[in-house]
């Protein structure tokens, strides 16, 4: 009943499909007016489907049928800020290293590094190791980060999906 | 049994059509739209009419009724596209 209407309907799949989506995200992928997107977001969270959560900076959506737990949610967030996921990514392929090299391999300045390192390491996902004078960083739960990226992996198949209905879109499905 | 490259050229056409019909029908269950199943819908008699066209390979005395058939199908796809265009919803 509450998603008969197309939009409605097409807003939350995606945030099934693209579990702590953002709002610009949402307005981007969707091409529609803001008070348009937050009328709807706001019927769907009120009617129980979907959730949004505040991670300090962005607000993010989830189906309220989210496998994902608190920690998993918090972990989703970071893997979908750009510059966080890099770093995420890197540890991940490096198990663990310093500032200087994060820097130098993602080509990024060492305070962008040392901002993010921050948020991730409050956050629980990455934690600092010190060996001497040098600190060295290492993901906490590497298996957790792993299981999550494979589960939500946009797929080849959803790509050419969302391609097909792009292409057909201007010509009938408007 | 010869095999020529217009006869390849149509088997690869069909091959091609079920490829984008599969897309098509995915998609129709992802959205749910109507003017999709139509499209899917076309593709799919598309690719049929391609592997009815081609099956003279295997089957030479069929005659006359492959080709009214390919006809009627032509007309079905066309007329599924027309729908999709001009359908409200």
């Amino acid at each position: 009943m509450e998603l008969e209407l197309e939009l409605r309907r097409k807003i939350y799949n995606l945030i099934k499909k693209h579990p702590g989506i953002h709002f610009r995200e949402l307005e981007r992928k969707l091409n529609i007016a803001t008070g348009n997107l937050q009328y709807h977001l706001q019927y769907l969270e009120k009617k129980n489907l979907i959730k949004s959560e505040n991670d300090g900076g962005y607000v993010r959506y989830f189906p309220k049928d989210c496998k994902l737990d608190e920690n998993g949610k918090k972990i989703m967030s970071f893997l979908r800020r750009k510059t966080s996921r890099h770093i995420i990514l890197y540890l991940l392929s490096k198990e663990s290293a310093n500032n200087k090299d994060i820097a130098k391999d993602l080509n990024l300045s060492p305070s962008t590094v040392s901002w993010h390192l921050n948020n991730l390491i409050n956050a629980g996902i990455v934690e600092k190791e010190k060996i001497g004078r040098e600190s060295l960083f290492k993901i906490k739960n590497p298996e957790k980060i792993v299981d999550i990226l494979i589960t939500y992996k946009e797929s080849f198949l959803d790509k050419i999906i969302d391609r097909f209905i792009e292409t057909w879109e201007p010509i009938v499905l408007k | 049994m010869v095999v020529d490259v217009d006869e390849i050229i149509r088997l690869l056409s069909s091959i091609l059509a079920l490829l984008i019909f599969t897309i098509s029908i995915i998609a129709y269950h992802r959205e749910r739209r109507k003017k999709l199943f139509l499209v899917s819908l076309a593709f799919f008699f598309y690719a049929l009419k391609g592997f009815l066209k081609v099956s003279d390979i295997f089957i030479p005395q069929k005659g006359e009724f492959i080709e009214i058939f390919a006809n009627l199908l032509d007309f079905i796809i066309l007329a599924l596209f027309f729908m999709a265009i001009v359908m409200d919803k």
